[in-house]
This record gives C-alpha cells, structure tokens and sequence, in this order.
C-alpha cells in the first residue's frame, strides 16, 4: 500500500498542490520582504518549468534559454516606456509572439544538433541575443530600460488586474504558475507528451517508429520559449526593470541550475528548486559575503547525493527507474550495453 | 507479375573507398518472404539501412509499391509501411513493454491536434493496436514489465511487437535471432513464420534452419554486390554459391 501510495505519478502533482496552496496563503501569513521575494520565486518558477519541458522531459539541456524570457521581457519594456502600452492584452501577446517566433528561429537551428552540440549552440544563439540587446543602443545598453507603468488589464472601461498592486500582481502570477504547471502536466500525459518522451529516452529508435524526432523537439523548444517568454512578461510586471543581464549565459546556467536542484522532469522540482535557491541565497548572503561559494558547495552536494534533484527526497525508492535514479540499474545497464549479440 | 512490394535499382552506398552495396538491383514480392545471405561484411545490414532510410544511398533509387522513397526519411517510410527491427536490441529500456509497442502505435495518429487532445476513439484505437502488437510477439504477460528487465530473448521479441505496432505491410529484419537460445529462438521462428502468412518480409539471418524453414527466395551478397537470387532449391543447388558462403553450413 505504502510504494503505491509513493508513487512519484501521485506524489509529484500532490506536492506541486501543496507548494501552489503554501504560495496562495503566504501573502496572508508573510511579511511585505518575503511576499515579494515569493512573488520572485514564482515567476522564476515558471521559466524553469519551462526549461525543464527541454531539459527533463526532451533531454535537450539549453544554455541559452534567458533569451526567450529577456527578449520577451524587453518588449514588454520597451512597449511600455516607448509606445505607452500598458495594456495587457496588447503586451501579453506581443511578448509572447516575440519569444515564440525567436524560439522557433533558435530551436530550428539547434535541433540539428544533439549532445555537447546542441549546448554549445543554444548558447552561442542565447548570447547573441544577449549582444543584440546589450549592444543596439535603442535597448538602452546596459543600464537596461526601466519603466513606472505596469500592465492593466481592463475590458470596456472595466479594469480586471491591475498589475502595478502588489497582491495583483501576486496572485496573476501564481494563477499563471498553477496554469503553466497544469498545462504541460496534461501536455506531456497526452500522445505528444509520449512521443517526447520516445525522443529523450532513444530517439532513434522513436524516429524508426515513424516520428519526426525534430518537428517534435522543435515543437517542445517554442513551446518552452513560449512560456519563458510568459516569465520574461512578469518579470518587467513584477520588477519594472529588464537589463541585458536578464538575456546572459550566467542567467540560463542559474536556470538550469535550479532545475537540476529541484529535479529534472518533474515540473514540480524547479519550483522547488526556485524557492531553495532564492530562500537559500537571501538567508546565506546575510550571513557571509562568501555567500556564493557556500550556494555553489550546496548545488554540488545536491547533485552528488541527490543526482534526481530535491523532489527525489519524496520519490526514491518508488516508480518508475526514470525518476529512481539516472545510474542504471545492472538490467538497464545490460540493455544498453550487452545486446551486441 | 504484379508490382513488387519493393524495388532497389543500382544501389550503391559506399563509405569512403568502401563500396558497402555495390549497384544492387533486387525486386521484392508482394507476400514474399525473402532472405538476404552473405558472409560478415557483405553488406547485408547496409542494404537494410538503405531501405529503411537509416542511410541515405550513395547512387540508385528505391521503390516502394511503385512510388520513388529514395529521398523520404525513416519516419514517412515507416508511415508508409516499411517496418524494420535491428540487430542490435533497440528498445525504450525504462518504459513498459505496453508503452514501447504504444509509440510504435502512436505513429498512425494524424498530426496535429490530435497528438494532443485525441479523440476517445482514437485512444482507443492506439491503446488496441499496442495490446495487438504485444499479443502478436507473445508479450501479452508483459505488458506492464519494464523492458530493461525481461530477458534478451523477451527483448528481441519486444523489438518484433514494437515494429508490428506502426502496422507495416513490409518487414525489414535485421537477424532477428541474433544471440538467442534454442527455445527462444524457435518461439521467435515461429512468430516470424505466422507473421508471413500475412507480410512481405525482407530477412537477414545467419539461421539456416530458419531461414529455410521461412525464406521463399534467397539473395546471396558477397563482398556489397548480389551473387545470387533464386528460389530456395535454386540456391541450395548454386554451386557459385556453395562455393562463395554456404560452403561448409550447407553440408551435413
């Protein structure tokens, strides 16, 4: 009863519902610093989930995912200060459409390519974009754009969220998160979702199977670009500011770092891994200017003891071996090694 | 004669200096099955990989049913009907085998939308074409087994459903006996010998026994180029033949 009852099918969404019902109630319970530091987490939670739809459930690990987010974000920005849109049904799509239509530029050069290659390129894809916005002076250079005015959403004189109110803010967010996480849960159930998941695990095999294994990848990274391009949006919402910094490689290797410190195709772990991080690095940099080193030494202990990321505490021992442990077990290392027969 | 199944004309694929098939021309029968002989090296698995399009030719073309798939790629070929299995095991070792012969299953959904929100019948439809594949290669215990735990000769029968499960007319068998026991191997046999009843089948065995206890006609390839095709009494007598491979397996 009790490994049923573990089962990381049920027990992964369980604890995405009880992480969702701690975020809905802490604004009630939290201080003004925390909720804005969850409000953080949030948005942060929701790009990693959509790096993790790559990462963890394509098994196509991108170095250069900031760049549908920041391009995104920059939009919003400059849509914002230079044409004084504010409204969001205009930014929310523009902004989106941006990621997407960047995403399926990007995606559709990388995923000719695979392993070490398909790094290496998003990451050179991902740091032009970087330069495109750090160097174009339109952009703003580094000093990034920052703007006052924060996307409303009225319909015929009707103003339904305004995101320049904090709470608003908080729970469009969150009812986003909650969205994004239910949407690909039901993404990665259905067909598409199971031919992806062929794609990961042996796409040769799945493309002998009669699937486009690149039509599929390309689909899953605009879609990943899609929703990162959603965080990019609340991010300008949330901070009122975009910076090239948003786009660097240093802020995609946060990103995939924190989806490895939660648990790599679980959609659940990066947000946990999004709260650890943030709560971790507010906690230790108040207590030493080291701080950054004492997170690294705790990325590097997770990764070595809990190679499943956080989640994998909850999960061990129980479901399937793609969620046990990435070390094959000595009939899965047969498989894949002893059949030259 | 009706139109073949299949058709190669000139195939060559060389890699480097080395002309693995060397102009090929062989035709396919509807309902044929057909063994493909050689010594190591003859470029058997080649010719395989040129029609299942893992490869892409050097020079020639390939028919199927009379349409030119020089150029398609694997997955329209296998939507085509050209199924293929490998020699070496090539499953989904953390998946279920119910799951590994659904993807194979799933390649006869329409594109689109109905990947993503499919139809109760369309569900439906791919959940019993993966049972039928399971059932088919004898799997049916195991559908909720993962696939890295049965043993080789289970695997090299789950390789069999996977391939049943896109519902191919044509069936490209790379040794599908490869490294199996006595039992084993005479179960997986006797599989093939019922899926021939209804497929063509294109078969690369070093089981004699076998090959002709199924394989209605017979090409013998030596050195990337066709020695022989005949009927099997036809290469049974071939004294090039006899000379060239069979040589010591064919005597008693």
């Amino acid at each position: 009863m009790m490994s049923r009852a573990l089962s990381p099918t049920v027990v992964l969404p369980l604890l995405f519902v009880v992480v969702a019902v701690g975020l809905a109630l802490y604004p009630l319970v939290g201080e003004t610093f925390y909720v804005r530091l969850m409000a953080k987490i949030i948005v942060l939670g929701i790009l990693a989930m959509s790096l993790d739809l790559l990462v963890g459930y394509t098994g196509l690990v991108s170095l250069g995912h900031a760049a549908f987010s920041g391009a995104a974000g920059y939009i919003t920005a400059t849509l914002i200060l230079k044409a004084g849109v504010t409204d969001m049904a205009l930014l929310l799509p523009a902004s989106l459409a941006v990621s997407a239509l960047l995403a399926l530029v990007i995606g559709w050069i990388s995923v000719r390519t695979s392993g070490i290659y398909f790094i290496m390129i998003t990451l050179a894809l991902g740091q032009m974009t970087y330069l495109f916005f750090h160097d174009v002076s339109y952009w703003g250079g580094t000093d990034g754009i920052s703007v006052w005015d924060k996307p409303v959403l009225a319909v015929g004189g009707w103003t339904l969220l305004e995101l320049s109110d904090r709470m608003v803010f908080y729970y469009t967010a969150w009812a986003c998160l909650v969205a994004v996480y239910v949407g690909l849960w039901l993404l990665m159930r259905a067909p598409f979702g199971q031919i992806v998941r062929g794609v990961r695990i042996n796409p040769g095999r799945t493309q002998a199977l009669g699937h486009d294994v690149h039509r599929h990848q390309l689909a899953v990274f605009v879609i990943a670009g899609t929703i990162a391009g959603l965080a990019g949006f609340l991010e300008v919402a949330r901070s009122g500011f975009m910076s090239p910094a948003h786009l660097g490689w240093h802020e995609s290797a946060m990103v995939l770092i924190i989806v490895i410190l939660g648990g790599m195709g679980t959609l659940v772990g990066p947000v946990i891994g999004a709260l650890t991080l943030v709560l971790l690095e507010d906690w230790v940099a108040d207590l030493t200017s080291h701080w950054k080193l004492i997170i690294g030494l705790f990325v590097i202990a997770v990764v070595l003891f809990l190679p499943n990321g956080l989640v994998s505490l909850l999960t061990r021992g129980a479901g399937p071996s793609w969620l046990r442990g990435r070390r094959a077990t000595p009939a899965e290392a047969q498989a894949e090694g002893g059949d030259d027969g | 004669m009706a139109e073949p199944m299949l058709e190669t004309r000139a195939l060559t694929r060389r890699f480097g200096g080395l002309r693995a098939v060397n102009n090929v021309s062989l035709t396919f029968e509807v309902g044929v099955v057909h063994a493909i002989l050689g010594p190591n090296g003859a470029g058997k698995t080649t010719v395989i990989n040129l029609l299942s399009g893992d490869l892409p030719p050097t020079s020639g073309t390939i028919r199927f049913r009379g349409r030119d798939i020089t150029a398609r790629p694997v997955q329209r070929r296998v939507r085509m009907g050209i199924g293929r299995s490998y020699q070496k095991t090539n499953i989904l070792p953390e998946l279920t085998c119910l799951d590994n012969c659904r993807l194979g299953a799933l390649s006869r959904l329409p594109g689109g939308l109905a990947r993503i929100r499919p139809s109760r019948a369309a569900r439906r439809q791919v959940q019993a074409r993966a049972e039928h594949a399971l059932a088919l290669c004898g799997l049916e215990a195991r559908a909720d087994t993962i696939a890295a735990t049965l043993s080789h000769g289970e695997k090299r029968q789950l390789e069999i459903g996977m391939m049943m499960a896109t519902e191919p007319t044509l069936l490209l068998l790379d040794e599908p006996l490869a490294g199996m026991g006595q039992e084993e191997s005479r179960r997986v046999t006797e599989l093939l010998r019922r899926l021939a009843a209804d497929h063509t089948m294109i078969l690369i065995e070093h089981d004699m026994d076998a090959v002709f206890a199924i394989a209605e006609r017979i090409t013998v390839m030596v050195n990337g180029a066709v020695l022989e095709t005949g009927s099997v009494e036809q290469i049974r007598a071939s004294a090039t033949v006899r000379e060239a491979y069979l040589g010591e397996e064919a005597e008693p």
